[in-house]
């Protein structure tokens, strides 16, 4: 059994913390600028940046084929993400801190990497009911199951952003700077740290900031002028549309949209490769159900609303709607269309394959990066197969994308897609 | 060390001879022992005896290239160090290259990298000899491994610090960056016989001069979960595919090339292996990867026999190999390597590298030697293919792959040196020299997609830039051979014979990399470490050049 070592229902902090804090926090540890770099970046990239890193929940907690595999990367994101907060949190700080030694020049990455899983566990505190939805998708078996409907929605992202809850942001910033002063020696430099209620005294207005815009100006006044890393978090942009990006990510280019993985049906492959050049294309998202009436039933208008709410480009204003575990209502569905009035609003790609994180399958061989990984699903009673896809889209790093697609009378389409925290 | 005797098995043999080949003699004179001839082979499996490339005659030499003033030119032939000179103390040629930085530190060895992190700083990146020599005496190393060196000001190169991981310590000729995933890789090299199955990844991301480890762990032992070789590999030679998720490791001890996986560069992982016994008596190692992954093009290392050399119709095996990789490129399960074809010739051994690059919108593979056509460059294979009438040192060699089942040769870059007329003025050079003297070791390109220009170190003739962009015809458009020292410096391998206080001519032997914007080549020599070198103005780049960090 896996479920003791999953790292489900877990609110986590965003690169604001992960990457901006703990760089500001090292500098005033006394690192150097490329030092604090350094330990930002692998802090950061245990969320996305990284192949490494990039460990896909829905792959290991459900879908992937190899048992060992989904075993390796299950131990991975508790080591990476501490879901349990305690002890755990600080595992892999206490190791590598003992083994550092001379090393220590060469292991700031592995510090930031560290420190990830101590900061995420103050975000766990009291924040169990907003925790990330577990695939909740009929017939996919999933260890641990997934959590009641009521989990998600509204409260989604809203525990992983500093100002719901301000205490827990502060004792993270604390225990972060504490641990950042533990660090070896690197050479014969020393480090001289500031005070801590100094630095506490200069916190606030980090805590609270609600936007993308409020944050990028509380780190321009404290002295990081680059402030890229903010792209993708869960916060509304502000009052300006979020263009930088962030720089800091080390993953290979998928060379082509479509999808080689081996083992699934071509018809299959064809026809996802067809549904996301659709959907991550120049038209209306929702044309990708191929649908004559795009305003058809209940459920396909739903679905329509969904496929554009996750392709808008500021995803922290449409994250909430996208997460709704339920239908969405007729209000939720005129702000959607509100939302997407301004065709400006989705992300756009200069290529295809430049919408997707490259994701490795769990697989019993080495597979190649895909833009998108397909799993069998049981077929429900009517019989018809069902296939699902998973993707990450670069505009929204913290969320796994499901898409289910069934086969009716013949011909594939897409009836379903639910988004996944996976942070 | 010394390789004395007839050794017993053709993997010994030829596994052996490289040894000494790359420098495997620590000092004295290296014997190269080679046993008698195996029969034919009843079966070579899936790699047939090809048959020679049909090749023109003798080329003329390169054009030599025209100095600008201010330049000390060679005084004699063309890449020549005169007897003469080195008795007084060799200071140095240089043609349309002016030496800007320096860091000599504890020397080096054979392989060098260079990146541009996205900060915009630039850092070189050497291999030096191991702490221990082959006898396991300590070298006197002071800051063993490889060195960081921050060379954003050229003229100011510092090292920031040492890797000293497992691969670090030595990795020979295995030593790479990967600019594209921002990674440095090396392979346990230390001569082969004495190194190991680690890889070491760095990552150079957030700050090149403070590389970050990733990994440094066994391949193919089974510990990595992938494949497992009946005896573990052993490193001396490596690459990285473009997109930097495959590293090849070129094992002349097992006659293989193996792939390895390092898309989670924290866990690289062994996906194939490809065996080279089948073709008979050579080796494996130096290789390079095709932009797409699908295509691997790798050395067969053959020293001919005495008796081969004089005999015109014996056959030949040193060369290269076109490979099919789409099977690894695509991580099939049990991928194999399948080979499309075998190019070998009779004027060259013991085959170093390939690159393959596009020149004018043509594919072309540029193959480098590191022997001659008698077996390494010391004076008794030199004088037999002399005898031969053959190019007695290494060379670079084009080849128009535009049918990759029938590579074209196109051209080859011949020094002055390396003309059979011109060996009676080159043999009181090398006299009481082993192993390696004048002739080739290592190229770059300034462009994988748009080659316009190729350096190649030559040992004693230094580092030589020539004109491709007409590929029949290269050009010599300059050279730097740096002065020579009078000591050899703890890490490096140019463990030769000197006369007391008598600077003798460095072994360049790295390759090289070409800088864009700031018109300069950075490699390292031997003795005299890393060299920053700037171009003389009109040299290069050229109207046609473009830049890249995909350079061989």
């Amino acid at each position: 059994m896996l479920a003791s070592a999953l790292p489900f229902h877990a609110a986590a902090w965003e690169a604001d913390v992960h990457f901006g804090l703990t760089r500001w926090l090292a500098v005033q540890a006394g690192f150097s600028a490329p030092q604090a770099d350094a330990i930002a970046t692998g802090n950061q990239r245990v969320d996305f940046g990284a192949m490494e890193t990039m460990l896909l929940v829905t792959e290991y907690a459900c879908t992937g084929a190899d048992a060992d595999g989904r075993a390796e990367a299950a131990r991975a994101a508790r080591r990476l993400r501490a879901p349990g907060g305690g002890e755990a949190s600080t595992e892999a700080l206490r190791t590598l801190l003992r083994d550092a030694g001379p090393k220590a020049g060469l292991l700031l990455l592995k510090f930031g990497e560290a420190l990830h899983p101590l900061q995420d566990a103050s975000a766990h505190e009291g924040a169990d009911a907003a925790g990330i939805d577990a695939p909740a998708i009929a017939g996919l078996p999933c260890d641990p199951p997934p959590l009641t409907a009521a989990s998600g929605g509204e409260q989604a992202h809203r525990a992983d952003l500093t100002a719901a809850r301000p205490a827990a942001a502060l004792a993270m910033a604390r225990a972060s700077f504490e641990w950042l002063q533990r660090y070896p020696p690197i050479g014969d430099a020393p480090r001289v740290a500031t005070e801590w209620p100094r630095i506490e005294a200069q916190l606030g207005g980090f805590v609270t900031a609600s936007t993308k815009a409020a944050k990028a100006a509380w780190f321009r006044e404290h002295g990081m002028e680059d402030t890229r890393f903010l792209e993708g978090i869960s916060l509304p942009d502000g009052a300006q549309p979020w263009t930088a990006t962030w720089p800091g990510q080390r993953l290979p280019r998928l060379q082509e949209a479509a999808s080689t993985q081996h083992g699934v049906p071509e018809e299959v492959l064809r026809f996802f490769d067809g549904f996301f050049a659709a959907w991550l294309g120049e038209n209306d998202p929702a044309a990708a159900l191929g649908l004559a009436n795009v305003e058809g039933t209940p459920a396909q208008r739903d679905l329509a609303a969904r496929l554009r709410l996750w392709r808008l480009h500021d995803h922290g204003t449409a994250a909430a709607l996208a997460h709704a575990p339920s239908a969405l209502t007729r209000a939720q569905l005129q702000r959607v269309d509100a939302l997407v009035r301004d065709r400006r609003a989705y992300a756009r790609y200069p290529r295809l394959a430049d919408a997707f994180f490259p994701l490795m399958a769990i697989e019993s061989y080495a597979p190649p990066l895909l833009p998108y990984i397909v799993r069998p699903l049981p077929a429900l009673a009517d019989g018809e197969p069902r296939m699902l896809a998973i993707a990450k889209l670069r505009h929204a790093p913290y969320d796994e994308l499901l898409l289910v697609a069934q086969r009716r009378a013949g011909r594939w389409s897409v009836v379903s897609l639910q988004g996944v925290r996976d942070h | 060390m010394r390789f004395q005797g007839r050794l017993p098995a053709v993997a010994t043999v030829v596994a052996t001879a490289f040894l000494a080949a790359c420098g495997g003699g620590d000092g004295g004179t290296s014997v190269l022992a080679f046993a008698p001839p195996l029969p034919p082979p009843t079966s070579i499996g899936e790699l047939p005896a090809p048959p020679p490339v049909s090749e023109a005659p003798p080329p003329l030499t390169v054009p030599k290239a025209v100095c600008a003033e201010g330049d000390v030119p060679e005084s004699a032939l063309q890449g020549q160090v005169p007897a003469a000179m080195r008795q007084a103390g060799f200071q140095g040629f240089s043609c349309n290259l002016k030496l800007v930085g320096q860091f000599e530190g504890e020397g080096g060895s054979w392989s060098s990298a260079s990146f541009r992190d996205p900060g915009g700083r630039t850092c070189a990146y050497h291999a030096t000899a191991h702490p221990l020599d082959s006898q396991g005496n300590a070298r006197g190393r002071v800051h063993p491994g490889v060195p960081v060196i921050d060379i954003t000001d050229p003229a100011r190169p510092s090292r920031s610090m040492s890797l000293a991981t497992a691969a670090m310590l030595d990795p020979w000729e295995s030593l790479r960056v990967n600019a594209r995933r921002q990674l440095l890789l090396a392979g346990n090299g230390r001569n082969s016989r004495f190194g190991g199955p680690e890889i070491d990844v760095y990552d150079l991301s957030a700050d090149c001069r403070t590389p970050q480890l990733l990994a440094s762990m066994e391949v193919g032992t089974g510990k990595d979960g992938g494949i497992q070789l009946a005896k573990g590999p052993k490193g001396h030679e490596g690459n990285v595919s473009p997109d930097g998720l495959t590293y090849y490791i070129g094992d002349i001890e097992a006659r293989r090339y193996h792939a390895v996986d390092i898309t989670n560069s924290t866990r690289p992982r062994m996906v194939a292996s490809f065996d080279m016994a089948p073709s008979g008596l050579v080796t494996s190692h130096g290789l390079s990867v095709s932009e797409d992954g699908k295509r691997a093009y790798v050395v067969s290392v053959g020293v001919p026999l005495p008796g081969e050399v004089l005999d015109a119709d014996a056959p030949t095996r040193n060369g290269f190999l076109i490979l099919d990789t789409s099977e690894v490129q695509a991580r099939m399960p049990n991928a194999r390597m399948k080979l499309i074809s075998a190019t070998t010739f009779k004027d060259g051994s013991v085959a170093q590298h390939t690159i393959p690059l596009t020149i004018a919108g043509k594919p072309h593979l540029v193959m480098v030697d590191e022997g001659g056509s008698a077996g390494l460059s010391e004076t008794a294979n030199v004088k037999l293919a002399c005898e031969a009438k053959l190019p007695p040192y290494p060379m670079a060699r084009i080849y128009d792959i535009s049918d990759e089942k029938k590579p074209v040769l196109v051209s080859k870059l011949m020094l002055e040196t390396h003309d059979p007329a011109n060996c009676d003025k080159l043999l009181p050079d090398i006299a009481g020299l082993s192993t390696f003297t004048y002739g080739s070791h290592y190229c770059s390109v300034d462009n994988r997609g748009n080659g316009t220009a190729l350096a190649c170190s030559h040992f004693n003739s230094g580092m030589r830039v020539f004109d491709i962009r007409n590929p029949a015809r290269p050009r010599e458009i300059a050279y730097f051979n740096p002065a020579g020292t009078t000591t050899t410096p703890a890490g490096s391998n140019h463990l030769q014979p000197r006369a007391a206080g008598v600077a003798s001519p460095d072994w360049c032997a790295s390759r090289a990399d070409f800088d864009f914007e700031r018109g300069l080549l950075t490699t390292m020599c031997q003795d005299n470490g890393l060299l920053m070198l700037e171009f003389a103005q009109n040299t290069w780049p050229f109207a046609q050049s473009t830049p890249s960090t995909l350079q061989n």
